[in-house]
């Protein structure tokens, strides 16, 4: 369907493979601004062929093209995992009627970030609260730690699932950047219950910790759901297991490393 | 480190070839202190278009010894006030200056926004310099007493200042449905150097 050496960037959503606009060239300005319905995929997003394109500012432009409002849109749609989709009433509201053809980084990209800081600034108060003068730990370590193990999941897992999926041949209408951005935005409901976490209460940091994960989980399970179970029953299985098994290591990674 | 150069050298005009090594550094520290001025005086600020504003127009002409000469102070201060964990700290502070200013620059430019990339790096790290201050009075004021509510206050202020300058300067680059988005990271940034100051 696509070449092997741009299969991240490419729109491969499965259904418009055979009509995949010709490559036009760089020197066309970018639009400045696309209505968030638009599907992207007008000749900027085919890379050129060769290794640069990764270091070229253009070939990222496409995910940063969105607005105030969609943004703010998205955002909000996130925690209405309980939404169902207008068109087709499938429990995949985010990805069919939020996210579209039109995934973004800027979203995702600011989202973990912001939740980095939340996390290393809270689970720094509870620290110092918890501590006596004398053995108060600086805050660098929290930051990076929190810096990692939050950015491995909203970027490193979905980078492992999709091309593990992409080799069981169980994804159906996915590409990276589709993947990447329901993590991101998925971490939405974090921050909140980040924030709760100044409350220096196990039974707090559990509760709200726990919810969090929750309204992460089902917003990623309820919109992959449809798609993975096209598949045979013993992959997909497995293949929801990972999910749910990543969501549970993240929650507890969050709770024993930032909030013990 | 100008980057404003003009490329031919003409026997009419003076040329800075000739000159001694002092008054060259001596120049480039007048142009460093002129620009920290305009970040720094309030009033200067307020004009919402680029074109018409004088003061911001001088920061057009940018270049590095600025930032550099912010960056190493701050990290210098921040890593003397964190004792064993010096060095950690320096590091951090300095990649956090850098990094960071050009996370928020590509994020701007990514955005659609037409702005060169070392002249918004140079005026995020000028504007970083009322967090300096902001650190400089920590540092003596913990000889004397040491009180959180008073250093969130002063650090609290110091980030007004900083972000509604480089807010101003950020803004004006990209389209009014997209600036918030422009801005978002700019003020996130100054809140992370506001917290490393604060620890």
């Amino acid at each position: 369907m696509d070449d092997e050496d741009d299969l991240l960037l490419l729109n491969d959503t499965g259904e418009n493979s055979s009509s995949l606009p010709p490559p036009v060239s760089f020197s066309e300005p970018s639009p400045m601004s696309t209505p968030a319905a638009a599907p992207l995929n007008n000749g900027l997003k085919a890379p050129p062929a060769s290794l640069c394109w990764c270091f070229d500012l253009r070939s990222y432009q496409p995910y940063f093209d969105i607005n105030t409002s969609d943004i703010k849109h998205r955002v909000l749609s996130s925690l209405h995992v309980w939404k169902r989709s207008a068109t087709t009433q499938d429990v995949d509201y985010f990805l069919s009627d939020v996210l579209g053809d039109n995934p973004d980084a800027y979203g995702p990209f600011w989202i973990t970030m912001t939740l980095v800081f939340v996390v290393s600034v809270t689970s720094n108060i509870n620290q110092w609260v918890h501590s006596t003068e004398d053995d108060f730990e600086s805050d660098i370590d929290s930051l990076l730690n929190a810096m990692w193990i939050i950015y491995t999941f909203s970027f490193g897992i979905p980078l492992i699932s999709y091309f593990a999926l992409r080799c069981l041949g169980a994804i159906q209408g996915i590409n990276f950047m589709i993947l990447f951005s329901l993590y991101g935005y998925s971490l939405t409901m974090y921050i909140p219950a980040a924030l709760l976490c100044v409350v220096p209460s196990q039974a707090v940091h559990w509760l709200s910790l726990l919810v969090a994960s929750l309204f992460s989980g089902a917003l990623i399970f309820r919109n992959l759901v449809g798609r993975v179970m096209q598949s045979e029953e013993t992959k997909s299985r497995a293949i929801l297991g990972w999910f749910a098994g990543c969501q549970i290591i993240m929650f507890l990674c969050l709770k024993l490393v930032f909030y013990a | 480190m100008d980057g404003h150069m003009d490329g031919q050298i003409d026997s009419v005009t003076p040329t800075t070839l000739d000159e001694p090594v002092s008054e060259t550094i001596l120049r480039d520290l007048r142009s460093v202190y002129s620009k920290l001025r305009v970040v720094l005086a309030p009033s200067n600020v307020r004009a919402t278009s680029y074109e018409d504003n004088e003061a911001l127009k001088l920061l057009k002409d940018w270049d590095l010894w600025g930032p550099l000469l912010i960056c190493l102070i701050l990290s210098v201060l921040l890593s003397v006030d964190a004792g064993s964990h010096g060095a950690l700290v320096f590091s951090a502070v300095f990649m956090l200056v850098w990094v960071g200013a050009a996370i928020v620059t590509l994020n701007a430019q990514l955005l659609g926004g037409s702005i060169s990339f070392f002249q918004s790096v140079c005026v995020l790290g000028y504007c970083v310099f009322p967090l300096v201050i902001s650190a400089f009075v920590l540092l003596l004021l913990h000889t004397f007493v040491n009180s959180i509510i008073l250093d969130l206050v002063i650090v609290t202020l110091a980030f007004i200042w900083s972000t509604r300058a480089s807010v101003v300067f950020i803004g004006q680059f990209i389209s009014e449905e997209r600036k918030t988005l422009a801005v978002y990271p700019v003020f996130f940034f100054y809140i992370f150097l506001s917290w490393m100051i604060l620890i």
